[in-house]
């Protein structure tokens, strides 16, 4: 490929084909990022190698080159992506809407009811059974740190603007399966 | 065949044949992914064919592209939807896995606290009772209907009282409510009797044990704080547990004292009874940060060890000794049974709140234990949402969890959207602001993004070998996750 190399600099510049667009310039600039900085000329592209080991001719051809056909695979990518954008966002939106559905009208498992007058006692006295095991265990240790706990609004405290949640993933699993 | 081949067709409008697809050149094929898994290999010249719209119909590669989903005019929409919807069920879950660190003390450094910053007698940096108790029961306000409980530190069972206390009240709740429970503790071990393997065996619960390979290794980078080694205790540990039938893995972090000694490391695991190793990066923070020209690995050495590593794996199995790198397993299961495993790093978008949840000792909230490590080691709580006194709904709709979200969604990252690896992989916006200072990071010069190209690159170099390919059929099946099945612990990421 026909560029120009100044090898005390560091760099080398070349001219592109004028089917590539500037976004897939700067997406092949943002993967030799480590390697190299580019700059945009009137009628192409001038790198400039970085790195601690200095790259003679041969070196600053090879990532011309390299850099060159960077340009085309991401000038592809760029053209399939804009091309196919509206039939894969169907897709996955269809896909959502769905996954969606199938949540919403997903038959309750019958272990998942309600919790029965017995779960609800055997709740109780779990909690029960936790606290009496606090109070024979002595005080706790303090909890020290220095992220105080702030007061809070207690468990399951509603926020004052309701966020958009269409697929009720926000909602608790009690209020998911009606328990 | 270089892209410069592929030049002509630049000067074509691009035929609507091609469908949507991520591409990368390796080892002189094209290699092609989409968003609903699938992924096939083409030779050049037929890759040059399929991008201009010359490839010969009805053939079996046309055949194969096809039912891939790969052209355009041919996308069965009920197919792909669905395929997609099994990849990412997780967008419908919430948080099922749950971190809790149940104390900051620890007997033995890490690579992040080198030196203690908490006295080992100090309780004041122990979680308290109540604080237990209220978590136990906290953690079922999830929506999801399964939940992993995985306990952390520090050494969780310093703090013995309190980590049986969660693990038994937890599963009492579980059973009361009839929703499924996974327990799991990360500890080194220093602190294992016969009570607590007894406790362990009988409660189901997993353990993850750090183990850095050889003594010297090993002991190098987590030595007792009070001077001596531990990788004696850790193996004794690890050996107990497996005796007792109590599911024991070991995780592996990869610093520059281990390169070079790849047989070393697997015949320490091999001689702890172990077949896995998990192989984790070291990342920028606490005391990694301060010493990193002396124990970081540059992502090319990284990458070197990972294939030698890799290798010798595959070279053991093929002369029947079962042993797998774990993180390459969960890879392979979302390449190749296109379900995923469970681990909140490797998603469409960041697991963090929306997948995992952390607590401090103190009942600080995290979106994951990534966040509550990087406040643990570097004193910044950038990613703490609340305390344990919010609802699920103000901790999930907090605007940290939503900047995580918008940051980490491939589909936005400039690198990530057009990868072949996009459907696989995922971003860690905490390791991104460790690392280079902001959500978003920047992926070109991401040792995080690096390292993940090299696994794949190798994984896929390797699945095309007829003789690897059952290798990983199997492994990619020993992480595969049921669906209402908890999330399996120790997937998440974590300063361990």
């Amino acid at each position: 490929m026909d560029c120009d190399i100044d090898v005390k600099q560091q760099r080398v510049s070349f001219e592109y084909d004028d089917a590539i667009e500037e976004q897939a310039v700067l997406s092949a600039a943002y993967v030799f990022a480590r390697r190299a900085e580019v700059w945009t000329t009137d009628d192409g592209v001038e790198l400039e190698a970085k790195g601690d080991s200095k790259l003679d001719e041969d070196g600053l051809k090879a990532l011309a080159s390299e850099f060159s056909e960077e340009l085309i695979a991401q000038e592809l990518r760029r053209r399939i992506a804009t091309e196919n954008r509206s039939v894969r966002d169907y897709l996955i939106t269809q896909a959502l809407l769905a996954a969606a559905n199938e949540q919403g009208q997903q038959p309750a498992d019958s272990q998942l009811q309600n919790l029965s007058g017995d779960q609800e006692e055997e709740i109780q006295r779990l909690i029960q059974e936790a606290e009496t095991e606090l109070e024979t265990q002595g005080a706790p240790p303090t909890s020290g740190g220095n992220n105080a706990t702030p007061g809070g609004k207690g468990e399951g405290g509603e926020g004052q603007d309701e966020p958009l949640d269409p697929k009720a993933i926000l909602k608790s699993w009690e209020e998911k399966r009606g328990a | 065949m270089p892209e410069a081949t592929l030049e002509p067709l630049l000067k074509e409008k691009l035929p609507e044949t091609v469908g949507p697809v991520l591409f990368r050149r390796l080892g002189g094929r094209y290699l092609l992914t989409n968003d609903w898994g699938n992924h096939y290999w083409l030779e050049a010249e037929d890759f040059s064919k399929y991008i201009g719209g010359t490839l010969e119909e009805e053939t079996p590669l046309w055949h194969d592209l096809r039912t891939r989903g790969f052209l355009r005019n041919y996308l069965s929409f009920h197919e792909l939807g669905g395929r997609w919807r099994q990849r990412t069920h997780y967008l419908q879950e919430g948080p099922g896995l749950h971190h809790i660190a149940v104390t900051r003390r620890n007997r033995n450094a890490t690579p992040y606290t080198m030196k203690p910053q908490v006295e080992l007698e100090d309780r004041k940096f122990d979680m308290t009772l109540a604080m237990a108790r209220r978590l136990a029961k906290f953690v079922f306000d999830s929506p999801n209907s399964e939940i992993t409980l995985e306990l952390r530190g520090g050494d969780p069972m310093l703090n013995w009282d309190v980590s049986s206390f969660l693990i038994r009240h937890a599963s009492s709740f579980a059973g009361s409510v009839k929703r499924k429970l996974q327990a799991a503790i990360v500890s080194p071990l220093s602190e294992l009797d016969e009570e607590k393997i007894a406790f362990l065996a009988e409660h189901g619960v997993a353990v993850s044990v750090p183990l850095d390979g050889p003594k010297d290794l090993h002991d190098a980078l987590r030595s007792e704080v009070e001077g001596g080694g531990t990788w004696e205790k850790t193996v004794a540990g690890i050996k107990a547990l497996k005796k007792a039938g109590v599911a024991c893995e070991a995780y592996f972090t990869l610093t520059r004292g281990a390169l070079g000694r790849v047989d070393e490391i697997i015949e320490a695991y091999q001689s702890a009874g172990l077949d896995s190793i998990h192989v984790r990066s070291l990342w920028p923070v606490g005391d990694a940060r301060a010493r990193w020209d002396e124990i970081s690995v540059s992502s090319d050495d990284s990458f070197a060890f990972y294939k030698e590593l890799l290798d010798a794996c595959l070279a053991l199995e093929a002369k029947g000794t079962p042993f797998r790198e774990k993180g390459a397993a969960v890879l392979l299961t979302k390449i190749l049974q296109g379900t995923d495993p469970g681990a909140v790093e490797n998603r469409l978008v960041y697991g963090g709140g929306l997948g995992e949840m952390a607590y401090d000792f103190d009942g600080d909230v995290y979106p994951s234990d990534e966040g509550r490590g990087y406040a643990e080691a570097e004193g910044d709580q950038l990613f703490r949402i609340g305390s344990a006194d919010l609802g699920f709904k103000e901790l999930i709709s907090h605007s940290t969890v939503r900047a995580l979200a918008v940051a980490s969604d491939l589909g936005s990252q400039p690198l990530c959207s057009q990868c072949v690896y996009k459907p696989f992989c995922g971003v860690s916006p905490v390791f991104n602001v460790a690392a280079q200072g902001s959500l978003h990071g920047r992926n070109s010069t991401n040792d995080r993004c690096a390292t993940y190209m090299g696994m794949f690159d190798s994984l896929f170099e390797r699945l095309r070998d007829e003789k690897v390919k059952p290798i990983f059929e199997r492994w990619s099946k020993t992480t595969e996750l049921e669906r209402g099945e908890p999330t399996p612990p120790f997937l998440s990421g974590g300063l361990l």
